[in-house]
């Protein structure tokens, strides 16, 4: 019989010869391993080697076990108990991802209104240093803009924006935005906005309506505008009435109520299954 | 409990005669102790326990070659089937049993991975022996000893999935799929892993080939 020199033998498949070993081999693998036991001495030594190590293996010897492993009557006793705790476990489990799922929307919603009102064009505060300080005022009104006392337009849900009440830059391009800018901005600020003026003045409308095109830095007066604001802002915010309320900011509001509630809602879930679960592990 | 124990020695008895399914000659009685154990009959269970404790022990001290930790693994084992008794739905209670000794053992196994110790300590009690194979000659006492520790020390160094295979392959004689469904893998990961590792351990026992052969 022809041999191959022992070298070529590192050459060869020696998982052939194993899968041949677990008869895990289509014919045409067989017969290509049944070729290279004939032909290779190394690898009829491998295969006959296979052989041996899983006689061995299964005639490997264990030692006497080291004791009984009956169960005790206080073994059936405990284990009974954990049983019925872990069926309370699988009840804690499935409300675990139930609260799992309720944290997901809550903050998925929370998040997803944040960046709505922040990033959809005439939503949110994060918008108004891009709009120009100095647009005319009188051109921008929103539909509800109605005419102030002395003439200018002022805009209409946007006269309840102004984010940082009391004087802030921004707050002088409130009236040059567009109503939905307006409307989302006052759900998040109208708490703001109430502060120093005392109403809902704020100076957006305030420089807006100090006088045609007076949308500036200052009021026309050259006070700062939170100054300038005093009976004029209320004045203002009497003409546009109840008309500037729109029904846009109570949903936006209402609906962060929502997903915030939910979403402390599911994290109360979670740490009172993480409570229990702890405690009837114990 | 004595008194439960001989109880279920006579039900074991009774149902021995008349059960004898193919395969396995005492799967009618072990079916009969699973029922009495459902119903809350610990005798019944510590019957079950007596029947499958030697080759539960052999099985899991192959794949956890430690005295101590195998006898562990397999009180566990026992105690995870007492626990699930009521979610056994037929079949080979010898080869749901030797299911859950297998999980148990692989739990401790991948427990050593991660916080790794002195990996076999009974390789290096030299004090201890493998039992005798039956009297013979001495030199070939000595011989199996040694074939023994080799296999053994060969065995406890392959990775613990590749060993787990051979030993569910070669000594429990389960086949592919089996080994596939009780270690939740495919079965061709059984059989690379079978077949990877029959070449890791030739190599392995490279040096020491003449104790294999006759």
């Amino acid at each position: 019989m022809h041999r191959t020199p022992a070298a070529a033998h590192t050459s060869h498949d020696e998982l052939l010869l194993a899968r041949l070993y677990g008869n895990d081999l289509n014919e045409r693998e067989r017969v290509r391993a049944l070729d290279l036991i004939a032909s290779c001495r190394e690898c009829a030594d491998l295969f006959a080697d296979l052989g041996a190590i899983a006689s061995a293996t299964v005639a490997l010897p264990t030692p006497a076990r080291p004791r009984d492993f009956s169960l005790t009557e206080a073994d059936a006793a405990r284990l009974r108990r954990r049983a019925a705790g872990s069926s309370v476990f699988g009840l804690i489990a499935r409300t675990r991802v139930l609260g799992r799922a309720m944290v997901a929307v809550g903050l998925a919603g929370v998040v997803l209104l944040g960046a709505v009102s922040a990033f959809l064009p005439g939503t949110g505060s994060g918008q108004q240093p891009a709009m120009p300080a100095a647009a005319p005022v009188g051109a921008t009104s929103g539909p509800v803009g109605q005419n102030s006392s002395d003439g200018s337009q002022v805009s209409g849900p946007g006269a309840f924006n102004g984010g940082a009440a009391g004087g802030s830059p921004v707050a002088a391009v409130s009236s040059a935005m567009p109503p939905a800018t307006a409307a989302a901005t006052a759900a998040g600020a109208t708490a703001a906005a109430a502060g120093p003026t005392g109403t809902n003045g704020l100076p957006g409308e305030l420089a807006a309506a100090s006088g045609p095109g007076s949308s500036g830095e200052t009021a026309q007066d050259g006070l700062p505008r939170a100054e300038a604001s005093g009976s004029a802002s209320k004045s203002i915010h009497n003409e546009l009435g109840p008309a500037s309320a729109t029904s846009g900011p109570d949903l936006r509001v209402a609906a962060l109520v929502a997903f915030g509630g939910l979403l402390l809602l599911g994290l109360l879930l979670i740490v009172a299954t993480r409570i229990s679960a702890r405690r009837s592990s114990i | 409990m004595d008194e439960g124990v001989a109880d279920g020695r006579a039900v074991t008895q009774a149902k021995e005669a008349d059960s004898r399914p193919d395969g396995d000659p005492g799967q009618g009685i072990d079916v009969a102790l699973v029922e009495q154990a459902v119903r809350g009959e610990l005798a019944a269970f510590n019957q079950l326990v007596i029947r499958h404790q030697d080759h539960l022990f052999a099985l899991v001290y192959r794949l956890v070659p430690d005295r101590d930790q195998a006898a562990d693994v397999v009180q566990e084992a026992f105690f995870s089937a007492y626990r699930a008794i009521d979610s056994f739905r037929g079949g080979s209670v010898r080869s749901w049993l030797s299911r859950i000794a297998v999980n148990a053992a692989m739990d401790l196994q991948r427990a050593r991975r991660r916080r790794p110790s002195q990996p076999y300590p009974e390789l290096e009690d030299e004090s201890w022996q493998p039992p005798a194979e039956g009297i013979g000659e001495p030199e070939s006492h000595s011989l199996a000893g040694e074939r023994t520790r080799a296999l053994s020390e060969a065995l406890a160094r392959l990775p613990f999935e590749q060993r787990n295979c051979i030993v569910l392959f070669d000594v429990e004689g389960y086949d592919y799929g089996e080994i596939a469904r009780i270690m939740g893998v495919s079965v061709g990961t059984v059989k690379s892993r079978i077949h990877r590792g029959r070449v890791a351990l030739r190599a392995i026992l490279e040096p020491m080939r003449e104790l294999f052969r006759d």
